[in-house]
């Protein structure tokens, strides 16, 4: 890969500071500030008050041992789920198998709350399966078993990409290898696709519990009791202002992820024994009949009209007056959320498609730097620019409200923070898939523009952007649905100027107004249907663009 | 077209990096080059060599660790590459797949600022040259090897640059093709008159459209010379091999007259009429094309016939002879007489065709 020097290019290196600024400020020094606060108290003195709170036991250590043993329980189940659908695609035949696909899939795109409210209108004091179905009177969904069943829902589409990718990717001619030497389909799968397969179950394992232990969202909606770190720090952050309490726990929280994140990244990532090109080997044969087949089958039919019936409920609660009690149609909540509820949907749009733009283009000329060009420096850029993607949310917000709520930047309260914390979120994905595709790219075509008269800034926008302008619109769509969606970060930077709608429904949901909640969250899931039926049909238009073209002098 | 063709010149260009420890490792290390306006200079080696760095170095892709770079007068070793006035025809063509035929070959001129109108005339006239016309429309995509090739030498072309590097553009072609092509290309550079650089490890590529050849083995220049000098006087060792196949036989110099030299080796006493600057006594090497040996019926020598293959054109023989394995190839093998494998014959030597090193 060519790496050109900066040194010759202006334009180029003010780009580079730009980058650097950004990243320090929005970065680098609120990260600072939450480790700093967390361990020195507000004369200056060092003083680890905060961790020794923690430790002594109480709430705040309760939240420790209960988001472990969530994450542990959660990525078990996750990964069990997960590797049933992922065999069910890759070595059964099926039918139905779209279905399963984009059942898979769609937790991912869907607003946080969609599972919790669902599990609260099933199972919950009025749900339907609890008190019509079953006539229990009070049935509890909240606490751990709704969390448990909500995250695994909600996480398990994470494992399934990597172990579908994984088993699909394993060469067929190893198992015919394996009967052929005499084992039988059990001891097959049990001695050599099973073996395979371990470092991609670590992977997911890994992956589900990173997002279980950073899970905001989840556990205030249906956590109940069960605290956990991200509340606890909102708790104390926001509820008690005991800020050296609440950093040492981000700090703590910070801490877990990233161990678990770099073991992920550097440890197992490192011990794939099959490469995963993402070509599907042609020419297995898939299990056709038999009672394995069978069994499959209906555990991933069972499983995925569980979710979809989980999605299709909220929008029905949308329209029932009081659920459970008073079961009536009505338009009163979306009244609601149109007229005097529409200020944090009109805000979240607002400030959503303001942040996407930007973290497009950030994160596509971080991947060009990081990709093409050397300069001092680099390794740091790498470094955070990535980093930020192994930051849990919470841990964000908090640190935004440390950094930012005194002068010289005084931005609490304004757009500019959320809008700052939508980027950070969202760049990290748009530098991998820009990274990715820029990769995909010989670099002897960025060096004939040069070659032909163009400075670095010519050449990016005149070849380099078209050509990755397929991953370059689908990280914008990725920022816009990570930014609409966006909770545990921005619920520390709401105020009465700028309100988001993830944190309308979380108070919705507080006051028991299930009923608008389901509305908003409805709302929510359609305008991420736009939004990604709109990259789909966008995606398709640019890819056609190697039909033949007018010759323009464009 | 009419061509300002610019004169490139090397003066003691290294190009080192660090190795972890810190110590330089050497890319390229003192080359000396002179290439004249409107000559055509070939530079040939095996991977590794170091040709495509220097070629690097004169379009401005790496820097010079040591020593300068003129365009004729001017030193260019800190101009760069975007500002140079050099174009590149690259090894896989790096045409601009999002542009059209078209467009891939107006860039250069949108980017210099070329008023439109101009432009629509140079770029038709780049394509006619290049037997393109018509084709303006269509994606890169949507041609053929040896079209993308000529579309991105018409990119090259259009700019009227001083220099024309090339970076093995014809790798990626079939056998057939090549011929060809490179055909085309010398042709193109001797009519417009530019000054072209080649880089290639086809040695017979860069024997049909050289005026120059310079041969580079391990970062280092072996040999500077025409195509006859190359491949007739190699200068070194590496030369004679990298260059056509050749049979080396370590001998002593035994006399020395005015028509030439003997040499006494294993296989005979060779005459030699290139034996400028040797004395007596001195132990050389003789370098034997094997065009330039024949076989004979058995008399003063006795050779044995270790392998015999027609291949058409030739017939390609080895044979043994007091404990040296000689290449013998027999360009007439319609009018000679085939020896078969086991056969005893005699080697006959062509003096004029020997060379010593």
């Amino acid at each position: 890969m060519n790496r050109s020097n900066v040194k010759s290019d202006p334009l180029l290196l003010f780009c580079i500071g730009l980058v650097m600024l950004c990243l320090a400020v929005f970065v680098a020094y609120p990260l600072f500030m939450i480790a700093k606060t967390s361990l020195f108290a507000a004369d200056g003195s060092f003083s680890p008050e905060g961790y020794r709170r923690i430790f002594t036991g109480g709430v705040m250590l309760d939240a420790l041992r209960n988001s472990l043993a969530l994450a542990v329980v959660t990525s078990v189940v996750s990964t069990a789920i997960a590797y049933v659908f992922a065999y069910t695609f890759a070595y059964i035949r099926v039918p139905f198998k779209k279905l399963f696909n984009a059942v898979a899939i769609l937790p991912i795109i869907s607003p946080p709350f969609v599972i919790a409210l669902s599990a609260i209108l099933l199972f919950g004091k009025q749900g339907m399966i609890s008190k019509h179905l079953l006539g229990l009177e009070n049935a509890d969904i909240y606490g751990f078993k709704g969390l448990v069943l909500v995250q695994t829902l909600t996480f398990f589409p994470v494992a399934f990409l990597v172990l579908a990718g994984l088993l699909r990717s394993i060469s067929p001619s190893l198992e015919e290898a394996g009967q052929n030497l005499g084992a039988s389909k059990w001891k097959t799968f049990a001695t050599v696709t099973f073996p395979l397969t371990v470092p991609g179950i670590a992977n997911a394992f890994l992956l589900v519990f990173v997002q279980s232990l950073a899970d905001f969202g989840n556990p205030m909606t249906i956590g109940g009791n069960y605290t956990t770190v991200a509340r606890e720090v909102y708790m104390q952050a926001i509820g008690s202002y005991d800020m050296q309490a609440g950093s040492a726990l981000a700090m703590l929280l910070l801490t877990l992820t990233f161990v678990v994140y770099s073991l992920q990244k550097y440890w197992v990532g490192k011990k794939s024994y099959v490469t995963v090109t993402g070509k599907p080997e042609s020419g297995r044969r898939m299990i056709e009949k038999g009672l394995l087949r069978n069994v499959m089958f209906t555990i991933c039919m069972i499983l995925s009209l569980s979710v979809l019936a989980f999605y299709i409920l909220v929008p029905v609660g949308s329209f029932v007056k009081l659920w459970g009690i008073n079961n009536s149609l009505t338009l009163d909540h979306y009244r609601y959320v149109f007229s005097i509820g529409q200020k944090p949907m009109s805000d979240s749009l607002k400030l959503s498609l303001i942040a996407t733009p930007i973290a497009g283009i950030l994160g596509m000329v971080i991947a060009f730097l990081i990709v093409r060009k050397s300069f001092p420096g680099k390794k740091a850029l790498e470094a955070i620019s990535m980093f930020s993607i192994a930051v849990p949310g919470t841990v964000i917000g908090i640190s935004y409200i440390l950094a930012f709520n005194q002068a010289p930047l005084a931005l609490t309260g304004t757009a500019i923070i959320i809008i700052a914390a939508f980027v950070i979120r969202a760049i990290p994905v748009g530098i991998r898939s820009g990274i990715a595709s820029l990769q995909q790219i010989d670099s002897s075509i960025e060096e004939a523009s040069t070659n032909l008269g163009a400075n670095q800034v010519q050449t990016f926008v005149r070849v380099v952007l078209p050509m990755i302008r397929p991953a370059f619109f689908s990280g914008l769509v990725y920022g816009f649905v990570k930014s609409m969606t966006a909770m545990s970060a921005v619920i520390f930077l709401i105020s009465a100027k700028y309100n988001l709608v993830t944190a309308s429904i979380l108070a919705q949901v507080e006051n028991g107004r299930i009923g608008v909640a389901s509305a908003y969250c409805t709302i929510l899931i359609v305008v991420m249907s736009a939004a990604m039926l709109l990259m789909n049909m966008a995606l398709k238009y640019l890819n056609k663009g190697s039909e033949e073209r007018p010759a323009t002098l464009a | 077209m009419a061509m300002n063709a610019k004169s490139v010149t090397m003066r003691g260009v290294s190009k080192s990096f660090s190795n972890g420890k810190g110590e330089p490792v050497y890319a390229v290390s003192n080359i000396n080059i002179h290439v004249e306006a409107g000559q055509f200079v070939t530079l040939l080696g095996p991977s590794g060599c170091g040709k495509t760095t220097t070629l690097r170095m004169i379009a401005g892709f790496e820097s010079i660790t040591e020593g300068e770079l003129f365009f004729d007068n001017e030193k260019v070793n800190h101009v760069p590459p975007n500002k140079r006035d050099c174009t590149m025809v690259f090894q896989s063509y790096a045409l601009f797949p999002h542009l059209s035929v078209f467009d891939n070959v107006a860039y250069g001129l949108k980017i210099k600022g070329t008023p439109r109108s101009d432009i629509i005339a140079k770029v038709r006239d780049a394509l006619a040259l290049m037997d393109l016309t018509g084709y303006e429309s269509r994606m890169p995509s949507q041609l053929s090897g040896g079209q993308q090739q000529r579309v991105a030498l018409a990119r090259a072309l259009v700019m009227e640059p001083g220099i024309l590097l090339f970076d093995e553009p014809l790798s990626n072609l079939d056998a057939k093709l090549r011929l060809v092509m490179r055909d085309e290309i010398r042709r193109l550079q001797q009519r417009i008159g530019i000054t072209a650089i080649y880089v290639t490890h086809d040695q017979a590529e860069a024997m049909s459209i050289s005026d120059r050849i310079i041969v580079m083995n391990k970062g280092k220049i072996e040999q500077v010379g025409t195509p006859q000098e190359i491949y007739q006087r190699p200068a070194t060792r590496f030369v004679a091999d990298f260059i056509g196949a050749a049979n080396f036989v370590e001998g002593t110099v035994v006399e020395i007259s005015d028509g030439g030299a003997i040499i006494e080796t294993p296989v005979g006493a060779i005459r030699t009429e290139n034996a400028a600057g040797y004395k007596p006594r001195e132990r050389v090497t003789a370098v034997l094309r094997p065009e330039a040996v024949r076989l004979v019926p058995k008399s003063t020598n006795v050779a044995v016939v270790t392998k015999s293959v027609f291949v058409g054109q030739v017939q390609e023989y080895e044979v043994e002879l007091a404990g040296c394995t000689l290449r013998v190839t027999d360009h007439n093998p319609m009018e000679n007489p085939v020896y078969q494998v086991g056969s005893t014959v005699s080697i006959e030597i062509s003096e004029r065709s020997v060379h010593i090193i």
